[in-house]
C-alpha cells in the first residue's frame, strides 16, 4: 500500500497544517512543563488529512512511546481492562530493550467509531487509566459528535485540521508517482489533486489504482463519498428526526452533507424563489458554522445538525437530485487558476511602482490598461513589460 | 520592467506631484504638514484619512522625499495592509528595517508608510500599536486610510490625524486641463466635467479616464469619456446581474463563480460591485439594498462564500422576478 509505504517519517515531512501543528508542539511543551489543564489534546478533522501520521511522527521525534489503540480496541471496559492489564509487563520490556525509560503517548484514532453505552465504558476506563498512569492521551475523530463527546470537547485540547490544498495534494502525488515510476499526464494528476477534496489518502490510494490499470477518475468522485447516499437520502421526504439520525450515523461531515445539499439545490430546477427559501436556510446553517469554527464551539454542532433539515422542508421527493459534478465554485478556480495568477503577477508588479496595493491595482488600473491596449496603444502595453500572455489574458477578461 | 517606464507612461506616476506645495488642493493640510516638517526630529506618528484619489499616498511620499531628500527610498519602507499577508509579516519587515540606523542622515528615523490600514482586523491592529510602541525610537508611522473610525483608538491617539477632503471640482478640473496642456491633447471643457462626475472626485480614477480617452481618441470629448465610465471590475458583475434579472439563475451562478475565480475576487468585493451595477441599472431600492448587507455580513459570519453567495443570487433573482 502505497499509504503506507509513504507514510512521513518525520514532522517536517508532514504535510499542511501547520498552525495545527505548532499549537501541538507548544501544547506539549506546555504539558511536560506541567503546565496544562487539559487531560489531552483531540484532534478533529476530515480523514485523509495526516492526523494518524502527525500523531506518529511527533511521538518518534519527541520521544514518546506511542501505544496506538482504535475504536475496537476500546469496545467494551473489559476488552480494555484485559488489554491494559498487559502493559506494565509490556512497558518494563521496551525500558530493558531501549535501556531508558520513556514517556508513553496513548493515540486513540477513531473515537466516532465507538457506539452506544457499552463502549462509553471502555473510553471511560482508558481515560482513568490514563489519568492514573500519568501517560498522555491523544485522540482523534473526523467530526465530533457534541453529545457522545461532550466531556472530550471540554476536557480535551481540541486542535482542528483541515484538509490539504489542491496544489499540496498535487506536489505528493507527484513525487509518488515519479518515485514509482508511474507515468500519468499532468492534466489526470491535477484533477486528481480536485477530485481527492483535501484527502491524501483518497489521492494515494487511487494513484495506485489508476497505476495498476483499473479504475476511472470520474466516477470515483461520487462513489467512494457516503456524501451521495446521505444527501439523496435527504432529498426523498423524510421527517425531522429522520433526518437527524441520516446526517449524525453518515460516515460524510455535516459540513459536507450541507455543501453538497447547497449545491444541489443551487443546480435543480427549482424556481428562483424556492431556490432562495432553501439556500438561505443553508446560509444560515452556513453562519452557524463558521461561529463553530472560529470559536471553537463544537457543541454547537448539535444545533447544525438540526438546522440542516430545514433547507429541504419544502421540497417534494425527486424534485432536486444529487449533484454528483465538481461544485462551480471549486472548479472555476482551479480551471482559471493561471490567469488568475497572471493578473495576480502583474498587478503586484505594476503596484509596486504605482505605489498601491495590488487589490487596488488589479480593481483601478488594469481595467484602463486593457482598454488601452485593446484599443490599440501598444506602445503602453510595451512600456510597462506586460508580456504576450498577460495581454492575452487583460485583452479576455476585461 | 524598468521604474522609469512606468513614471514616464503612467500619468498619475508621471504627474504626481514631488513636493507638498504642488499638491491639487488639501490647503490645511499641506499647511500644517509643511510647518510639521521645519522640526523633522521632532515629528509624530501621522494618520491621514479620507476618500481614495485625494492625494493621502502622494503627501507621504512628499514627506519622504522633503525630510530624506533624493536618497529617501533608502529611509522609506512602504508596505500596504492588503498586500501583507499577516501582521507577522508587517513586524519582522518593521524589525529589520528599523534595525539599522540611517548613517548618511542626521536624522534619527526611518519612516515606514503603511496604505489601507484600515484593511487590518482589531487584533491585527493591536499588534501594529505594539509594533509602534517597540520600534519608536527608530521609525515615525504614516498610516493612510480612507476612513479613520476603523483605526482602533490607541493608535489613532498615538498618531497627529490629518482628514483628507473630497477635491473641490474647480481644483480636479483644472488639474486635468493641466495635464491635457502639457501633453498637448485637445480637450473639451463638458468632458472633464464629464471625468469628475464619473470618477466621483478620484484624481488617480479621473487621471486614468484621461489618459485612456487621450491615448486612444488623441483627444477627450465627453463622448470618448461616456465610452469609458463602464470600465471597470464592476462591468462582470453587471452581466451577472442582468442573467438574474432575466430570469436565469443557473447562468448568472456561472458567470459568477468563473469571473471570481478569473479575478479573484472576494465576496465582499462582489456585492459592492453589486451595489454600484444595480444602481446604475436603477434597480436598487432599500428592500435590495438590505438583502445585500444582510448577506455580506454573513460572509463575515460564515464558513463557505460559495454557499452564501449561491444563496444571495437566488434571492436577487427571485426579487427581480417578483419585481
Amino acid at each position: 500500500m502505497w499509504v503506507e509505504k509513504y507514510r512521513p517519517e518525520t514532522l517536517s515531512e508532514v504535510m499542511g497544517n501547520d498552525y495545527a501543528k505548532e499549537e501541538f508542539l507548544r501544547w506539549i511543551g506546555r504539558y511536560r512543563a506541567g503546565n496544562v489543564r487539559e487531560k489531552g489534546v483531540f484532534l478533529v478533522g476530515p480523514q485523509g488529512v495526516g492526523k494518524t501520521s502527525f500523531v506518529h511522527a511527533a511521538a518518534r521525534q519527541l520521544d514518546f512511546h506511542l501505544l496506538e489503540l482504535n475504536a475496537s480496541d476500546v469496545r467494551t471496559s473489559k476488552a480494555l481492562e484485559s488489554f491494559l492489564s498487559l502493559l506494565p509487563r509490556q512497558r518494563l520490556m521496551d525500558t530493558f530493550i531501549e535501556g531508558r525509560e520513556k514517556s508513553e503517548m496513548v493515540f486513540l484514532d477513531e473515537v466516532e467509531g465507538i457506539h452506544g453505552v457499552a463502549d462509553r465504558g471502555g473510553l471511560k476506563t482508558l481515560l482513568e487509566y490514563a489519568e492514573r498512569e500519568e501517560m498522555l492521551l491523544v485522540l482523534s475523530a473526523n467530526f465530533p459528535d457534541p453529545r457522545k463527546h461532550r466531556k472530550l470537547l471540554s476536557g480535551f485540547k481540541v486542535i482542528p485540521f483541515k484538509p490539504l490544498n489542491v496544489r499540496q495534494l498535487l506536489a505528493l502525488i507527484g513525487r509518488v508517482a515519479s518515485k514509482e515510476g508511474v507515468e500519468i499526464p499532468r492534466e489526470k494528476m491535477e484533477r486528481l489533486a480536485v477530485l481527492s477534496r483535501g484527502d491524501a489518502r483518497f489521492a494515494l490510494n487511487k494513484l495506485q489504482e489508476l497505476a495498476s490499470g483499473y479504475g476511472d477518475l470520474e466516477e470515483t468522485w461520487v462513489e467512494t463519498l457516503p456524501l451521495k447516499e446521505a444527501v439523496t437520502d435527504l432529498l426523498g421526504r423524510v421527517s425531522l428526526k429522520q433526518a437527524r439520525e441520516i446526517i449524525s450515523s453518515s460516515l460524510a461531515s455535516p459540513e459536507d452533507i450541507y455543501k453538497a445539499l447547497a449545491e444541489s439545490i443551487a443546480s435543480s430546477d427549482l424556481s428562483p424563489g424556492r431556490k432562495a427559501s432553501s439556500l438561505d436556510a443553508l446560509s444560515r446553517v452556513d453562519v452557524l458554522m463558521g461561529r463553530i469554527r472560529r470559536k471553537s464551539l463544537w457543541k454547537l454542532y448539535r444545533e447544525l445538525i438540526l438546522l440542516i433539515p430545514g433547507a429541504v422542508e419544502e421540497l417534494h421527493e425527486g424534485e432536486v437530485g444529487f449533484s454528483e459534478g465538481i461544485p462551480q465554485y471549486v472548479f472555476y478556480r482551479w480551471i482559471k487558476r493561471r490567469r488568475r495568477s497572471l493578473l495576480d503577477d502583474l498587478s503586484k508588479r505594476l503596484g509596486r511602482r504605482l505605489h498601491m496595493s495590488s487589490r487596488k491595482t488589479l480593481h483601478h488600473v488594469l481595467p484602463y490598461l486593457s482598454y488601452m491596449i485593446g484599443k490599440g496603444d501598444g506602445e503602453m502595453g510595451r512600456g510597462l513589460g506586460v508580456t504576450r500572455d498577460e495581454k492575452t489574458v487583460l485583452l479576455e477578461v476585461l | 520592467m524598468k521604474m522609469s517606464t512606468v513614471s514616464g507612461l503612467m500619468w498619475v506616476e508621471k504627474y504626481r506631484p514631488k513636493r507638498l506645495e504642488d499638491m491639487v488642493d488639501q490647503r490645511e493640510v499641506v499647511e500644517s504638514l509643511t510647518h510639521l516638517l521645519s522640526r523633522p526630529a521632532e515629528m509624530p506618528h501621522l494618520l491621514f484619512s479620507g476618500p481614495p484619489g485625494n492625494g493621502k499616498t502622494t503627501a507621504a511620499l512628499c514627506i519622504a522625499r522633503q525630510i530624506f531628500g533624493e536618497g529617501w527610498r533608502e529611509f522609506t519602507l512602504e508596505l500596504n495592509a492588503s498586500d501583507e499577508r499577516g501582521i507577522n509579516i508587517v513586524r519582522s519587515k518593521v524589525k529589520t528595517f528599523s534595525r539599522f540606523r540611517g548613517m548618511s542622515t542626521e536624522l534619527p528615523f526611518r519612516l515606514i508608510i503603511l496604505d489601507e490600514a484600515d484593511m487590518m482586523t482589531s487584533e491585527a491592529q493591536t499588534a501594529l500599536r505594539r509594533i509602534m510602541e517597540q520600534s519608536a525610537e527608530r521609525t515615525r508611522f504614516c498610516l493612510i486610510c480612507n476612513y479613520s473610525s476603523r483605526i482602533i483608538s490607541p493608535i489613532q491617539s498615538r498618531c497627529a490625524i490629518f482628514k483628507f477632503r473630497p477635491l473641490p471640482r474647480e481644483d480636479f478640473e483644472s488639474y486635468l486641463s493641466r495635464i491635457c496642456e502639457k501633453e498637448e491633447v485637445a480637450f473639451d471643457e463638458d468632458a472633464l466635467e464629464e471625468i469628475y462626475r464619473i470618477s466621483r472626485g478620484d484624481l488617480r480614477k479621473g487621471l486614468n479616464i484621461l489618459q485612456s480617452s487621450a491615448s486612444v481618441r488623441g483627444s477627450v470629448t465627453a463622448e470618448a469619456v461616456r465610452d469609458l465610465a463602464g470600465v471597470g471590475l464592476v462591468a462582470g458583475v453587471r452581466e451577472v446581474l442582468e442573467s438574474a434579472v432575466s430570469g436565469n439563475y443557473i447562468e448568472a451562478r456561472r458567470r459568477l463563480f468563473e469571473y471570481m475565480g478569473t479575478l479573484g475576487l472576494s465576496g465582499t468585493d462582489v456585492i459592492r460591485f453589486m451595489m454600484t451595477a444595480l444602481e446604475e441599472m436603477d434597480r436598487l431600492d432599500s428592500s435590495i439594498v438590505d438583502v445585500l448587507a444582510e448577506y455580506d455580513f454573513r460572509l463575515l459570519e460564515g464558513a463557505n462564500e460559495d454557499i452564501q453567495l449561491s444563496a444571495l443570487l437566488a434571492k436577487l433573482t427571485a426579487a427581480f422576478q417578483g419585481s
